[in-house]
């Protein structure tokens, strides 16, 4: 517990130097007015004069951080132009459940399959299913995100004419027209049980399928890679030799002594994949129409929504950092020696 | 270095010999996931299978076979030539026992597989076929490729054959449809125009030999629709069209013969297929009461007040409505919408001095809120746009009118406004009479109300500071939507100066339809509005979805979820079926031009882009003529534009009042290029640009395609003249921002630049002024620094003429003026491209709409 209690303190620092960071880069970049304007192009001279003062804007650099810090910590962080002018902390709101229930099932998709996959392919290295698995590995990495989506719409979408899958959106709008949906927490598989909808629930669920496995795809292929390398140094260790040689079974030497072991690196590169999940759905967001935060991110940077850009980069910042820390106290968990340090 | 040790042995009893071979244990369990995945492979295949329809289903009843059809050859071709077809028929549980094809002129083949499977057929006549296939089974069910039936095309006539007329030449026969597959009742309007006979004459214009082509020497034009009703005659005229109503299901051939005076005649064909009734059934159509289409952008705003895009012009002119209207697929003609008639000068409603506008409104009509519309709604639609007065909207287009632009003004005194204004006494009454007084947002809402009256609570009056023929047309924009008073008061009300956020995203109007929701970044959903005055729409609900691929589009029009779809013209050959629906070709008010920068700022085109002309380059009018002569505008259009584009001869496009066909068009002539460079002077040397020459930057925004190839053309041009000085072009690209960014600095580094324009309200005062005048114009303003006073003086009366024959006279005056001094290049007018599935009926192009009405339009 005060490893972690530890742990999250030492966050502060890092979260000051990414708020440094992030506050020096959308400064250097534009108006430091434009973000707290929610019709940049139509404010009149008392309008930014006011805006100025109250985010005393006529400050020198150093001292208006504070400011902002401030600001930020309170929750206010402007507004987004991309997000049809809604303050950051709504369209972060909005957009981030949208993404974050996508990354969760790629999650899923990536860590049931990385693992079990990586751990067959050490086990029977060399053997037909070692290769075709790390074929399956090596196309993953290498195929590219916006074709693998297309063609999966194009067989499952078209072709199978599952039309549940209709890329527009979360959920085929215009099949529940006449259904009274309220959606509470954005997160809408959760939402379409709480309407008591399974007809919602199941398309919903079509709906995050295939842009799950796109997404998931790629990240499927590392844990394939670094599961069977790290495995395969497991294997050959002395305590794994020791435990065979008590008279273990197999299957309790892999699952036990072997595997768990074999995680330690696994789980760095699933936390830091989760991370890079949530930041970088760009591509996948886009060729499904996910109304997301990378298709909102993509959108910010090209038009210069100062607002949104830097809500998006602190999200971003903190996700990545906090994915770190649930890392390290898994790590934490899964080895012990961690927690003596 | 202790490894994690176990806590404690399994429960499970231990082997009582160790294995020898400790890897055993492993095996089992990577069969065992070997197994799954072979499992999921071969589920996933038949998945598969049965998806793609390969599998038959229930053993007692016959399965209808599956039919389609594909062509082994070109399928488009010269007359005489043939094309091969092969059969993909398919029947799970039988044989297929008949072929039939239905080559599309009148002639078919049946038999069976050994003598129809495939077929070949050859084509005696120009024309537009659909080939129809038909298949039967072993116990009778059928099926044809009624979905995809094949297009050929043969070509009318060999290009050759022009080139050695003799007095036997057949006459040049033309024949399109309208419509080529259609429902029983439907009818096809068959336009003949452009058929011509040829004759030799010796004395032609006094120039020697001539061959003549014209209509006048057709002696028979006869046309038979192909159903079996008699072939009527038509007179040959400038413009020949006939309609003719289909009554029974088949596969036609309308033939049109063309005889000329020389005795010679020429027929070409045109298939006309009148789907099954099965086939047109609303069996098929999936979503039947819902319209959704995909497309790319998301409205800025939609309060009718500020927004100045297409997308929210989308929305608005399906929710609000506006006191007039276009007339279908007119954008001259009006209609009333709200008003009970459109103002002219004979009915009254315009005061003969052109300054007062009378719109009587229609009763009965409620907003969406539930209120009624009554005069005071609309004085208070009209007087919100004024006072919000948002300089990056559309306001400009009434307070130019109404206002003479004071809320310009604010900040600077009475006095300084009065002097530039047309000095309307009921304005300035309205205004403090110290000329020093400076002017606030409380004057301009002064003003405001006292250019528009409510006369009773059916009648306001609109009054213009000056005569003004556009206004009609500017009350035709959205912003001239009239918004329900109680509504926007109960959500914010008007500020002056400034938006109100509520009703940015929100509407209250009298339209056909009601907005349900906008969900940025997702879509936008609207619902017929029941309580609708006028006839209510065919289609309940109307999705707008946003998927920025292009794939994904394409993917859900497939698929039929999408019944339109935002599509560049470049993917049209993949719509070719009977699924689909195209339309093309109605001339846009877009106009592709490129302007020259007669202010360079030489220094930075130097240091930036390497260019080596001087500031005032384009300011030779000699300069300007030679550059308008580069471009090969026929190629242009034809093979980069694929045909969908119009030529332009000034800033006036084809289809607006104004335009005048007569005004010469720009020719590539690079012989006229050359002398103009040589008659060009450089007043550093004394010495003309062809023997001086120059480096040029040639600047697009990148990932326009068509604006690139412009600046290849443009090269190749000027470098292939050979001039002893040398030219030089050089190409650069810009991401868009920084692109509008180095094109709004002034002076600007682009020697020249290229921008599209569209139009705000269809009146050629919108398209003269802004590129032409050098005062009020936002182009010789910002960005050319151009200037010919004949050309202010009579833009300015032309815009103010109320007598239309005088000011059509104007504006060819003023065309023709441009065209000599050639201060811009028209490259082309761009022309409207649409695609819908076949099932939606109804859809027409109107320029000025953005994008669809949907109240128009009928599902199935």
């Amino acid at each position: 517990m005060t490893y972690i209690i530890r742990r999250l303190l030492l966050l502060i620092p890092v979260l000051i130097g990414v708020s440094i960071l992030t506050f020096f880069i959308i400064n250097s970049a534009g108006d430091p007015v434009t973000p707290y304007l929610q019709n940049p192009e139509h404010t009149t001279p008392e309008q930014r004069q006011l805006i100025i003062e109250k985010y005393h804007l006529d400050e020198p650099p150093y001292i208006r951080y504070f400011y902002w810090l401030s600001n930020v910590l309170h929750g206010d962080l402007g507004y987004s132009t991309e997000a049809g002018g809604l303050p950051v902390t709504e369209a972060i709101a909005k957009k981030f459940p949208a993404t974050f229930e996508l990354t969760l099932i790629a999650m899923f998709f990536s860590i049931v399959f990385g693992i079990s996959l990586g751990t067959i392919s050490a086990v029977r290295a060399n053997s037909p299913v070692d290769q075709s698995t790390r074929i399956l590995a090596l196309i993953g990495v290498s195929i590219p995100v916006f074709w693998l989506g297309l063609m999966l719409l194009y067989v499952f979408y078209y072709q199978f004419n599952i039309h549940d899958m209709m890329p527009a959106g979360r959920y085929s709008k215009p099949d529940f027209v006449d259904d009274d949906i309220t959606f509470y927490t954005n997160f809408y598989l959760i939402d379409s049980i709480l309407n008591g909808n399974p007809r919602l629930f199941w398309n919903v669920l079509m709906h995050l399928i295939l842009p799950s496995i796109t997404l998931a795809f790629a990240s499927t292929a590392i844990i394939i890679r670094i599961m069977r390398a790290s495995m395969l140094d497991v294997l050959g260790a002395e305590y794994v030799v020791s435990a065979r040689a008590k008279g273990l079974p197999e299957r309790v030497v892999i699952r036990k002594h072997a595997r768990r072991n074999a995680m330690i690196p696994t789980t760095t590169v699933i936390g830091l994949s989760f991370g890079g999940l949530l930041g970088g759905a760009v591509v996948t967001e886009t060729v499904f129409n996910w109304p997301g935060l990378g298709q909102w991110s993509i959108k910010a940077a090209q038009n210069l929504d100062t607002g949104g850009i830097m809500g998006f980069t602190l999200l971003v910042a903190i996700i990545y950092v906090l994915a770190n820390l649930v890392v390290d106290v898994i790590y934490a968990y899964l080895d012990p020696r961690v927690r003596l340090d | 270095m202790e490894p994690v040790e176990d806590e404690e042995l399994p429960e499970e009893t231990l082997p009582e010999e160790l294995p020898k071979d400790v890897k055993k244990g492993g095996p089992s369990k990577g069969k065992m996931w070997a197994i799954i995945i072979v499992a999921i492979i071969v589920i996933a295949a038949i998945a598969g299978a049965w998806g793609l329809g390969l599998f038959g289903g229930g053993e007692d009843e016959n399965e209808p076979p599956t039919d389609g059809a594909e062509a082994t050859t070109g399928t488009t071709i010269e007359i005489g030539e043939s094309v091969s077809f092969t059969s993909l028929a398919a029947d799970s549980d039988g044989e297929i026992e008949l072929y039939e094809w239905f080559f599309g002129d009148g002639t078919n083949l049946s038999g069976d597989a050994a003598a129809a499977r495939n077929a070949t057929h050859t084509y005696d006549y120009g024309g537009w076929y659909w080939v129809y296939h038909l298949v039967t089974d072993d116990d009778g069910a059928t099926a044809d490729n009624e979905d995809s039936m094949i297009r050929v095309i043969v070509k009318l006539y060999d290009p050759g054959e022009l080139e050695e007329l003799t007095n036997d030449t057949a006459p040049f026969a033309f024949l399109s449809a309208d419509l080529d597959i259609i429902e029983i009742n439907d009818t096809v309007t068959f336009d003949m125009t452009g058929c011509y006979g040829i004759e030799y004459n010796e004395s032609y214009n006094g120039t020697g030999d001539q061959w003549n082509m014209s209509w006048e020497y057709l002696t028979d034009i006869v046309l038979d629709y192909g159903d079996g009703s008699d072939p009527v005659d038509i007179t040959p005229a400038e413009e020949m069209t006939d309609t003719h109503q289909y009554t029974a299901s088949g596969h036609y051939a309308a033939a049109l013969t063309v005889t000329s005076t020389n005795g010679e005649s020429t027929t070409v064909m045109r298939t006309i297929h009148v789907l099954s009734p099965e086939a047109a059934s609303v069996g098929d159509v999936k979503n039947p009461n819902t319209y959704i289409y995909v497309t790319i952008g998301e409205p800025q705003y939609l309060d009718p007040a500020v927004n100045y895009e297409t997308a929210g012009g989308e929305v608005l002119q399906n929710v609000y409505e506006t006191l007039i209207w276009y007339d279908g697929d007119s954008a001259e003609d009006l209609v009333p919408m709200l008003a009970t008639e459109v103002p002219s000068i004979a009915n009254g409603l315009i005061s003969e001095d052109g300054l007062n506008y009378t719109f009587n409104l229609r009763s009965g009509v409620t907003f969406h809120d539930g209120t009624a519309m009554d005069a005071a709604d609309v004085e208070y639609s009209i007087e919100r746009v004024l006072r919000i007065h948002d300089p990056a909207g559309p306001s400009w287009m009434l307070e130019q009118v109404m206002t003479d632009y004071i809320s310009y003004y604010i900040g600077e005194t009475v006095g300084t406004w009065i002097a530039d204004s047309y000095n309307a006494s009921w304005l300035i009454d309205a205004l403090p009479s110290d000329p020093d007084h400076v002017i606030d947002d409380e004057d301009v809402r002064a003003v405001s109300e006292a250019s528009i009256d409510q006369v009773d609570s059916d009648t306001i009056t609109i009054r213009l500071t000056h005569p003004y023929p556009g206004f009609l047309q500017i009350m035709a924009y959205t912003i001239g939507s009239v918004v329900s008073m109680d509504y926007v008061e109960a959500n914010g009300g008007v500020e002056d100066g400034v938006h109100n956020d509520w009703m940015d995203q929100h509407t209250c109007g009298s339209g056909p339809y009601k907005l349900v929701e906008w969900d940025i970044g997702s879509g936008i959903q609207l619902t017929r509005n029941d309580d609708y005055w006028g006839p209510a729409p065919s289609i309940k609900n109307v999705f707008i979805l946003l998927a920025t691929d292009p794939n994904t589009r394409m993917l859900m029009l497939q698929a039929g979820d999408a019944d339109g779809i935002d599509l560049d013209i470049k993917y049209e050959s993949l719509f070719q079926s009977a699924d689909y629906r195209i339309s093309k070709g109605h001339a846009s008010f877009d106009m592709m031009f490129a302007g020259f920068n007669m202010e360079i700022n030489a220094t930075a085109a130097a240091s930036q882009y390497g260019s080596t002309v001087p500031s005032d380059f384009f300011q030779d009018k000699n300069v300007r003529q030679a550059f308008v002569h580069l471009i090969n505008y026929t190629l242009y259009i034809e093979s980069v534009r694929k045909g969908n584009g119009l030529a332009a001869n000034g800033p006036i496009p084809q289809g607006m009042f104004g335009f005048n066909e007569s005004i010469p068009y720009y020719e590539y002539n690079l012989t006229a290029a050359e002398e103009y460079f040589k008659a060009a002077i450089n007043e550093g040397t004394g010495n003309s640009w062809w023997d001086d020459g120059f480096t040029i930057a040639l600047i697009y925004n990148a990932g326009n395609e068509y604006r690139e190839t412009a600046c290849q053309f443009m090269k190749q041009a000027l470098e292939s003249l050979g001039a002893p000085g040398g030219f030089e072009a050089r190409i650069f690209a810009l991401d868009w921002p920084s692109y509008l960014n180095a094109l709004q600095q002034t002076p600007s580094p682009f020697p020249m630049f290229w921008l599209g324009w569209g139009p705000d309200y269809a009146d050629p005062d919108d398209y003269v002024t802004p590129f032409l005048d050098s005062t009020y114009g936002v182009f010789p303003g910002a960005y050319t620094g151009y200037e010919n006073a004949s050309i202010d003086t009579l833009a300015r009366q032309a815009a103010a003429e109320l007598d239309l024959d005088l000011r059509y006279d104007l504006y060819s005056e003023i065309s023709m003026l441009c065209y000599e001094d050639a201060p811009y290049i028209w490259f082309y007018q761009a022309q409207n491209f649409h695609i819908e599935r076949s099932w939606i009926s109804g859809y027409y192009y109107n320029p000025m709409y953005s994008n669809l009405y949907y109240p128009a339009l009928s599902k199935g």
